[in-house]
């Protein structure tokens, strides 16, 4: 983020959920930033804290239970934590822009697809329906829909799940926003159809100069889109870094895990033929709600010694573009 | 469904008036032949209420004593009661008394019912709490009784009738729509509504609502002939519509001494409520699966 000038910059968030075993803290002081024209990579394991991180940039955390309690938001000189209700509302869907994970069920089975794209435009660009019916319909023929008139007036259960995921990014894209955030856009599709999505919106973002921020637990799909990655870890950012500069050497011990995680179609014999086990990162993520004193990492981690399991680490520049929160020096 | 699915309709809509779609609309629905027999008998309904003067052969009122208890002739169509009047006569112009209750106390019991429950499950806490208390005391009180006395306080006319059991459907309505706002609204499309900066008006009657319709429409058609009935036990109480003025409710009730050697005084009411509440239902499952864009084959 040296270059760049930021377009929304998270700084020190804190999300925590009151549940009855305690507080959860769902983000614990993560900042990250994103640029014109930037992908941000986030990516963790489930109840990381990934998508909640991304929820609370807009505000779209249910309270109560949750509840933004610290750090800031900063889009466009504002500070999205504090701003009015109507302010945010204003934001939303406009300057930034989300698509959800279930593209099966975030689209209104009741309205046509063509009212769906256009209620944004009417609501925040104040176009007439003729004009938004329009641009609905340009929004179609670029998310590479066919036969765009015909869809217009068709209905969410009457496309595939790779359709239903172009209309998302097509209503989300409608107004032009400068931020859109992806929350594990590609998850519900099978490989080829993500695929195909993933090149749509990197298509789209170099055409609009679109930030993204993509939330994904696929390092896969980081290595494809991203330019920059960041790695969350209950709650904390762990590590930061470009994208080659992780794949290349990462410097948290979990992320090293995730990567040797990673099923390789090259690895999963012995050369005897027999099938080897998948490689896996030993242990759970402890409760969120009851973090231990030290690195959160610490039960899991091969190389913990006795400072890791006391002392909390600092999140430190390890080389060039590359900061990650341990103690211990990797060995390359 | 009909035989032209969705994607193949007309693509010219977005720049169509609304009537022009509307009238599109009824067209396809007219398509089910189930739909056809649902709508004729309704209109059917609607034309004998507004015309019953000129079709009745006889004024409601008329009594003739002399041929009380006449069975169905040319004459009398449908018999007479025991005051010598015309059953037939009678059963149309009580098709619009018996009517305009049911259909206004369920579209009164609809509107305000559907609100409370959209605002009540939607934003939850506690308003939901004292809303659901309150419809909560009035569930609680059996509904002939509520419905009693408030006839009894305001007086038997035809308006404190249709207020006295608007209440019962209002809360019915509020705890039916509560129910399904509740599991609408935690879909991800509603999220994704919050999420294109839409406001909770918009979200709730744009989308919330239309998406709890078919439950609504299942309790209207089902309450329709509930509301019908229930208006004549409360004449059989001596608290609902008053002689001379006829309703279906009261003529089968008046009807009931009768039943073993003049069947037809409380027959041929009894046939037209059954017959309307036939259609209603259909009409009713009709409506709903028309305006399902899946064809409401899923239910």
């Amino acid at each position: 983020m040296d270059a760049m000038a930021a377009v929304l910059e998270l700084k020190n968030l804190q999300t925590q959920f009151a549940t009855r075993d305690g507080i959860v803290r769902a983000v614990d002081g993560v900042s990250y930033a994103v640029g014109q024209g930037e992908t941000l990579g986030v990516v963790g394991e489930s109840g990381c804290g990934k998508s909640v991180s991304s929820l609370s940039i807009l505000r779209l955390i249910p309270d109560p239970p949750g509840k933004i309690v610290g750090g800031s938001v900063l889009f466009a000189g504002e500070d999205l934590t504090r701003v009015s209700e109507e302010r945010i509302r204003a934001v939303r869907g406009n300057e930034i822009s989300m698509i959800f994970q279930e593209p099966m069920t975030s689209l209104n089975p009741m309205m046509t697809i063509g009212k769906q794209i256009s209620e944004p435009l009417t609501r925040h660009l104040g176009l007439s329906k003729k004009q938004a019916a329009d641009r609905a319909q340009e929004m179609l023929a670029l998310v590479q829909i066919p036969d765009t008139r015909k869809w217009l007036s068709g209905y969410p259960h009457e496309m595939s799940g790779g359709m239903r995921q172009r209309v998302m990014i097509a209503i989300a894209l409608a107004c032009d926003p400068k931020v859109l955030i992806a929350d594990e856009p590609t998850t519900a599709l099978d490989v080829t159809i993500q695929a195909q999505i993933l090149q749509l919106i990197r298509e789209l973002q170099e055409k609009m100069g679109t930030a993204v921020i993509m939330v994904t637990h696929d390092l896969g799909v980081i290595a494809e889109v991203a330019d920059r990655v960041v790695v969350m870890y209950a709650g904390r950012k762990i590590e930061e870094a470009s994208v080659k500069k992780l794949f290349a050497r990462p410097r948290h011990p979990y992320t090293r895990g995730l990567m040797t995680a990673i099923p390789r179609l090259d690895k999963i014999t012995n050369g005897d033929g027999l099938s080897k086990r998948l490689t896996e990162i030993p242990g759970v993520v402890p409760p969120l709600y009851d973090l231990p004193a030290g690195c959160a990492f610490a039960d899991r981690c091969g190389y913990a010694t006795d400072q890791c399991r006391i002392e909390k680490p600092v999140f430190e520049k390890k080389s060039p573009n590359h900061w990650a929160a341990c103690w211990q020096e990797l060995p390359g | 469904m009909s035989d032209l699915t969705r994607s193949d309709r007309p693509f010219e809509e977005k720049y169509k008036s609304s009537w022009s779609l509307a009238a599109e609309s009824f067209r396809r629905f007219l398509i089910l032949p189930l739909n056809q027999i649902s709508f004729a008998i309704t209109a059917l309904l609607l034309f004998v209420a507004l015309f019953a003067p000129w079709i009745a052969p006889f004024p409601f009122e008329q009594v003739n004593p002399s041929n009380g208890l006449d069975p169905p002739s040319w004459q009398h169509l449908m018999g007479t009661d025991q005051a010598g009047r015309d059953v037939f006569s009678r059963v149309l112009y009580g098709t619009q008394t018996s009517l305009l209750i049911g259909v206004v106390t369920v579209v009164c019991g609809m509107i305000l019912g559907v609100f409370i429950g959209a605002v009540s499950g939607y934003f939850g806490g506690w308003v939901d709490e004292i809303v659901m208390r309150v419809v909560e005391v009035f569930m609680s009180v059996p509904g002939i009784i509520l419905a009693l006395a408030l006839v009894s306080v305001l007086g038997p006319s035809l308006p404190s009738i249709i207020l006295a059991l608007s209440i019962r459907r209002i809360t019915q309505f509020a705890r039916v729509v509560r129910g399904s706002v509740l599991s609408v609204k935690s879909q991800d499309y509603i999220t994704a509504c919050h999420a294109l900066g839409m406001n909770n008006l918009r979200i709730v009657f744009g989308h919330v609502l239309p998406n709890c319709l078919s439950p609504i429409i299942v309790l209207a058609s089902v309450l329709l002939g509930n509301v019908i009935l229930t208006e004549s036990t409360l004449s059989f109480l001596g608290m609902g519509i008053q002689e001379p003025t006829p309703s279906w409710g009261t003529m089968i009730a008046k009807g009931n001494e009768f039943l073993t050697f003049a069947p037809w005084i409380s027959l041929f009411p009894g046939g037209f409520l059954f017959l309307t509440m036939i259609a209603f239902n259909l009409l009713g499952d009709g409506v709903r699966d028309h305006l399902d864009p899946r064809g409401g084959s899923v239910l």
